[in-house]
């Protein structure tokens, strides 16, 4: 019963999710085939290309952009070193 | 950092020559990746990869086997312990510049309303104090309207309406750009805050290349296009002489795959955006943008 009650749950849940993502989307394609003219229409796009939150939580992580400078930080406070250079960078797209 | 003839590219390629492409010459000389490492020039783990799961796992392992081989404190060798950087990659900012964050995404349409629009990608943008100027009004009035010079518009096209979003993809060249072209005009004043609005379009082709991707053998055989329209809200307290607000979106079509974009499964036509946002200047917002031209921004 418990089980069954979880999967209604999770049924509805999804389906939640779902329909806020298709309105979402429906929303962004009226504004974005009107050619975003309006403040609002402009909003709609503007604000669905930019990452949610939960996208950007590596942007608490107090990144260092010098790997010298990270070296010696590193150095002094017996640390080992986590170095992304990729493209893609979480600081950039170097 | 690959390329650097400074402390910071040789403690680099010395890591990286223990890593999980030491000593690759094909398909790519390619370095790129994410190192675990000691400050000795230890390697402690490494990867390419951009899945959060494959990086929590690389870290875990990197810190297991930094934990295991501790006996007392790391040294920096000598060799590393002064810099002079390496002129060819400075990264002057230019004075009384402007600093932008660009996102870019893929965007659902009617015919694909569904479209997997998770994947994202980011850069910087860097204007000079001339450019920040080409975006503000030489009279304080409603109605002000000018045309924002070709130059700072074709550059802003070239640079940072190349689609990456899933990879990545060489700048525009200049004669790509077909179109380029971005009005303002003043649409309200309050005290010292300027609201102004953006118009705009860009076009761009680029024909095939030829090039082979290396990894998957497959030809650029088709023109990349983009066809976009330029909207934008900007709030610029002309007290101060500074933007307070500088939201910018440049959204459209595009078609064709780079090299390496990972755009072969989906040449398009498809819609994109490219939204840009301002930033605080600090050090971590000063890693440059991806596309520059060495001398543009410290000649002028």
């Amino acid at each position: 019963m418990r089980f069954t009650i979880l999967l209604a749950a999770l049924a509805v849940l999804f389906g939640h999710t779902f329909a806020a993502n298709a309105q979402s989307n429906s929303k962004v394609i009226k504004a974005f085939d009107a050619g975003f003219k309006t403040p609002d229409d402009f909003d709609t796009v503007y604000q669905f290309v930019l990452p949610s939150d939960d996208d950007t939580t590596w942007r608490q992580v107090p990144w260092i952009p010098s790997l010298w400078q990270g070296m010696q930080i590193a150095g002094k406070k017996n640390k080992p070193m986590f170095i992304w250079a990729m493209n893609g960078d979480p600081l950039g797209c170097v | 950092m690959q390329h650097q003839s400074d402390s910071e590219g040789q403690f680099f390629r010395h890591i990286a020559e223990q890593g999980h492409y030491a000593g690759m010459t094909k398909p790519a000389p390619t370095r790129q990746g994410l190192y675990v490492t000691g400050v000795d020039g230890d390697l402690l783990h490494s990867l390419n990869a951009t899945e959060a799961k494959q990086i929590l796992s690389l870290m875990g392992r990197g810190l297991a086997k930094w934990e295991k081989k501790q006996s007392g404190a790391a040294r920096i060798a000598p060799l590393y312990k002064s810099n002079k950087a390496d002129s060819k990659f400075a990264t002057d900012f230019p004075t009384d510049g402007l600093i932008l964050r660009q996102t870019m995404r893929d965007l659902p349409s009617s015919s694909n309303p569904r479209r997997d629009t998770s994947r994202h990608n980011f850069d910087h943008v860097w204007f000079t104090a001339k450019e920040k100027a080409d975006f503000t009004p030489k009279k304080m009035e409603v109605g002000e309207t000018w045309e924002v010079p070709s130059q700072t518009v074709k550059r802003l096209v070239a640079f940072h309406t190349v689609d990456q979003v899933r990879g990545e993809a060489d700048a525009w060249g200049w004669e790509a750009v077909k179109e380029a072209s971005i009005q303002c005009r003043v649409v309200d004043i309050a005290k010292s805050k300027v609201l102004i609005e953006l118009y705009g379009n860009a076009k761009c082709v680029k024909p095939p290349s030829g090039e082979i991707n290396p990894y998957n053998n497959k030809k650029i055989e088709k023109d990349i296009t983009n066809d976009l329209r330029i909207r934008g809200e900007l709030l610029f307290d002309s007290e101060a002489r500074k933007f307070q607000s500088f939201r910018l979106l440049a959204a459209g079509m595009r078609s064709g795959a780079a090299t390496y974009n990972f755009r072969f499964d989906d040449m398009g036509p498809s819609p994109i955006g490219f939204a840009f946002e301002l930033l605080d200047d600090k050090p971590e917002n000063r890693i440059k943008p991806k596309f520059l031209m060495w001398e543009y921004f410290w000649e002028k």
